[in-house]
């Protein structure tokens, strides 16, 4: 596929927004999917403030019991299937293909279909609201036998499982499609060893989808038909069937959450270092490593069934720590010797580096058993995947957002404003996050409407609670930035941050066909840093 | 049975009980202090390297960008702390699984989880105590002694947690299992269940009264003595499981 | 396409070694189902590339320069329809069989516009074969 696609100009156009709709452009399909899962992030954040406006004191009976379970289900439910993962798909649908020298994307008429599937699965799932039964609310996984018609009646339940059914197979057929493009659209010159950091952990995070999302599509069919009259997990087998099947998509699920943001904040990294990512080598054979393993850590939210033997699940588990520590040697080994820039990217992408290291340190120890015994179902498990999701991965998408937002749209975000956001979040997030590691380990359970007096209990939930409104405060701020960053346009140019890779030489935002221009000799994971570093090179050799 | 178990088995056994508090702490002891030191290493040097390179010109940025030979012995290094972690993961984890299990429990309770309630039945004395939703009856228990609780559950799966304890398992419906605990010391500690259950799972709670032997056999005694006057089931357990044991 | 078939068959070696392992630690069949299903998956998309490239997938090394001429779709109206169909067809078995129609008749609806699109598309080609003389130039293609 040659990379410079020079179109014929077409006779007659289809109306902008509908045409947008349907849309072949993979920068336009990114777009949608992000833009819609932006808007779920906002849904998913208003059940959180109800929840914990719930919670902020021991009886608040803000809502009652039944409508917390619907809300901490369909919190949980819109932050992972229709959030965090969608997101990470959408950032690698936009920005793989230019990151790889490509024009276009592999099927994409795939690709538009399963943008509609995902969003109709949004939708129904969240149709559930309006039933008389209420939402889905026997949990983001819906363990059987509570998730049957009989212990969760009601087409409330059902529409939740259809909807994830729905959202599971969209976003495979979005991760086909990228596997398809990153296979076959590489430009002349892009070996797999010469493919950008974030196009590595993009292509990882959707082998990981195709090789388990769609467990996921049958396990809620059969839950569908459970639920419809058919026998399917009949008795403490099925019980714990249902789990296996479940948290084998479960699991890798969070590391689809994880790897996309990681690369988000070492692009930015590098980026801001004037510095490419150190050790890539042995960054990419760990990332290899790190999602095989994530396959085969499930059976850890099982250890206390009895079911499991969960010395494997231990052994798996704690093996996590070897590539993740290479993850952070690298970005230690990119910062050292760097020409360091503290651009809010750069900011957001360190505060990813720190704090989902508090996420997966607090992942180690709960790796081993005995100490899951304690931890396992109560505040500890909450605080756990609250930093590495949203202290980690949404610190990380802030990071990407900062950094590609002027190749998106052509304008920079205000740094000013962006300062603002990053402070106000990180305040946020350490006060709503951080007293429940103490919480859980005093005892409290999660997924609780209400929680007994104890000493100290009520204090640090309201802690928790105002962190959780400063959350909301911040999330206003960005969508303050982005406003004010759209209306009075501060212009960026191609490569206004001298980036390393191939979006950069480009127009922003790039045309239909990504490359207008020659592409630059690939060299390298870098090749944009290799031009300049020649150039310097030469420059200094003939003075 | 498992690979734990033949590596550690006789190894390690003491004639003491196995308190899982105990197990918890020990291997809790070790790892959040590494955890907290990882973690002050890495914002050090982080912090470091972003007060030492920052405000440089973009040209004195170094061009090393790899260095494997201390990657592959870094990694090395890792792989020796997973060992170590492991290894007492394993011996902490076949005391309180297969050891426990394996001990002459000096009492056996059934305990019975249905929504939104805990049946604690004492086989041996035929005592029944009901908590959770119809009411809150302490569950008593004698320290320093190993007690066999058996789970079953009726309808969804529950789980019985202890924080005191630092030890939960779950009740799965069709699936009776059996946990070994030991109280060392006495006091009145929380209890609840712990896998969500639907509606009323929030009030699944009980309380425990960790007593001593001799003030629990007194306990039994006098337990014993009310049977005798056919106490009715405790207010609001229309439909309870005070009924269906009773049946 | 060289190379693209490398990680993946890394990847499933990795795999495959944990699955070995837990399969003779743990015995436990449906775990051993999982694992065999990511297997396949693995083996689908390295015997996919296999095919479609010729062993070139399967060499290392960069890619080289496609000088063939592509039609490239500008929008999709047919998958769109078919996605939403498809959709509507799975809400309907929750709130009606009406749905269930109404989604399938989209569905064959969406599939038989995505059925033109692509004859409009491989039309294009060779229109463009036959008269245009420069292989370097890429028509896009506007959905009749």
């Amino acid at each position: 596929m040659s990379t410079v696609a020079r179109p014929l100009p077409s006779s007659s156009r289809v109306p902008g927004w509908v045409g947008s709709l349907a849309s072949t452009d993979h920068k336009r399909i990114g777009l949608n999917m992000g833009l819609c899962s932006l808007f779920f992030f906002l849904v998913g954040g208003l059940m959180a403030l109800m929840m914990r406006t719930q919670l902020a004191q021991p009886a608040t009976h803000f809502v009652s019991d039944e409508t917390y379970n619907e809300l901490f289900t369909m919190h949980g439910s819109t932050m992972i299937y229709l959030f965090v993962t969608p997101m990470a798909l959408a950032l690698g649908m936009y920005l793989v293909p230019l990151q790889i020298g490509a024009a276009r994307i592999a099927w994409p008429r795939i690709a538009v279909s399963g943008f509609w599937v995902w969003l109709a699965g949004g939708v129904v799932m969240q149709s559930g609201w309006l039933t008389e039964e209420g939402a889905g609310r026997a949990g983001w996984f819906a363990y059987v036998p509570l998730s049957n018609s009989s212990n969760t009646p009601g087409v409330g339940q059902d529409l939740w499982t259809l909807g994830v059914l729905l959202a599971a197979v969209g976003m495979t057929l979005i991760a086909a499609c990228l596997l398809a493009t990153i296979a076959s659209r590489r430009a002349p010159g892009m070996s797999v060893l010469r493919m950008p950091v974030f196009a590595w952990t993009s292509f990882v995070s959707v082998l990981m989808v195709v090789g388990s999302f769609p467990v996921l599509v049958v396990t809620m069919a059969l839950l569908y038909a459970e639920r419809s009259g058919a026998h399917i997990y009949v008795g403490s087998e099925g019980v714990i069937d249902y789990q296996d099947m479940f948290w084998f998509f479960g699991h890798p699920v969070v590391y689809v959450m994880f790897f996309p943001y990681l690369g988000c904040a070492a692009e930015a990294i590098a980026v801001n270092a004037h510095k490419r990512w150190f050790g890539y080598k042995a960054f990419v054979l760990s990332m290899l490593a790190f999602s095989a393993l994530s396959m085969s850590v499930w059976s850890h939210h099982m250890f206390t069934t009895g079911g499991v033997t969960n010395q494997y699940f231990a052994f798996t588990s704690t093996m996590l720590v070897v590539p993740a520590g290479i993850e952070y040697f690298d970005m230690i080994g990119t910062l050292i010797g760097g020409a360091l820039v503290m651009r809010v990217s750069m900011l957001f992408a360190l505060g990813f580096f720190i704090q989902f290291l508090i996420g997966g340190l607090s992942g180690i120890f709960i790796a081993s058993p005995v100490l899951d015994y304690q931890a396992q179902a109560s505040y500890m498990i909450v605080a756990h995947f609250h930093y590495t999701l949203f202290a980690g991965s949404v610190f990380g998408f802030f990071a990407g957002v900062y950094h590609w937002f002027p190749k998106i749209t052509g304008a920079f975000l205000r740094e000013s404003i962006g300062r603002v956001h990053l402070v106000l979040l990180a305040i946020g997030t350490n006060m709503t996050f951080g007293p429940m590691f103490v919480l859980g380990e005093e005892g409290m359970t999660r997924r609780i409407a209400e929680y007994p007096q104890h000493p100290g209990w009520g204090t640090l939930n309201l802690i928790e609670s105002i962190g959780a409104g400063i959350i909301a405060v911040a999330v206003a701020v960005f969508l303050f930035n982005v406003w004010v960053s759209l209306r009075e346009r501060v212009p960026a140019g191609d490569d206004p941050w001298h980036g390393h890779t191939l979006e950069w030489a480009t127009s922003s935002p790039p045309p239909r066909l990504n490359f207008e221009r020659p592409l630059p000799p690939i060299t390298s994971y870098a090749p944009l840093l290799d031009l300049r570093e020649r150039a310097a090179r030469d420059a200094g050799a003939a003075s | 049975m498992t690979a734990g178990a033949l590596v550690f088995s006789h190894a390690d056994e003491t004639l003491a009980l196995v308190v899982t508090r105990t197990e918890y702490k020990r291997l809790f002891d070790i790892y959040v202090p590494i955890a907290i030191g990882v973690f002050v290493v890495i914002v050090a040097l982080v912090l470091f390297a972003v007060l030492r390179f920052r405000r440089r010109p973009a040209e004195r940025a170094a061009r090393r960008h790899e260095n494997n030979p201390l990657e592959a012995t870094y990694a090395l290094v890792l792989l020796g702390v997973v060992v170590f972690l492991l290894y007492l993961t394993f011996r902490a984890e076949h005391r309180v699984d297969a050891v426990a299990a394996e001990e002459r429990p000096q009492l056996e309770v059934n305990v019975t989880g249905a929504k939104w309630e805990w049946h604690f039945n004492y086989p041996g004395y035929g005592i029944n105590r009901y908590s959770g939703t119809v009411g809150h009856e302490a569950l008593v228990v004698p320290v320093d002694e190993a007690i066999r609780f058996r789970l079953v559950s009726l309808d969804v799966i529950h789980e019985l947690w202890v924080p005191e304890l630092r030890y939960k398992h779950d009740l799965i419906p069709g699936y009776p299992q059996a946990m070994t605990l030991t109280f060392p010391q006495r006091g009145t500690f929380s209890g609840e269940c712990a896998e969500f259950c639907g509606l009323y799972h929030s009030r699944m709670i009980f309380t425990v009264d960790a007593v001593s032997p001799s003030e629990f056999r007194a306990w039994t005694r006098s337990e014993a003595a009310m049977a005798h006057a056919s106490e009715p089931a405790p207010a609001g357990a229309d439909r309870s499981l005070a009924d269906r044991s009773r049946s | 396409m060289r190379g693209g078939a490398l990680p993946v068959i890394v990847w499933g070696c990795l795999l495959g070694a944990l699955m070995a392992t837990n399969a003779i630690w743990t015995g436990d069949t449906i775990q051993i189902g999982d694992y065999a299903y990511a297997m396949l998956t693995i083996v689908t998309i390295v015997l996919a590339l296999a095919l479609t490239s010729r062993r070139r997938a399967l060499r290392r090394g960069a890619p080289e320069r496609d000088e063939r001429p592509e039609a490239v779709p500008d929008i999709s109206f047919g998958a769109a329809l078919a996605a939403v169909g498809f959709a509507a067809l799975i809400f309907g078995l929750a709130f009606g069989h009406f749905f269930i129609y109404f989604g399938a008749g989209l569905m064959v609806l969406g599939l038989a516009r995505v059925g033109a699109e692509l004859r409009s598309q491989r039309r294009t080609v060779e229109l463009h074969r036959t008269s245009s003389p420069s292989p370097a130039q890429v028509r896009r293609e506007r959905a009749p």
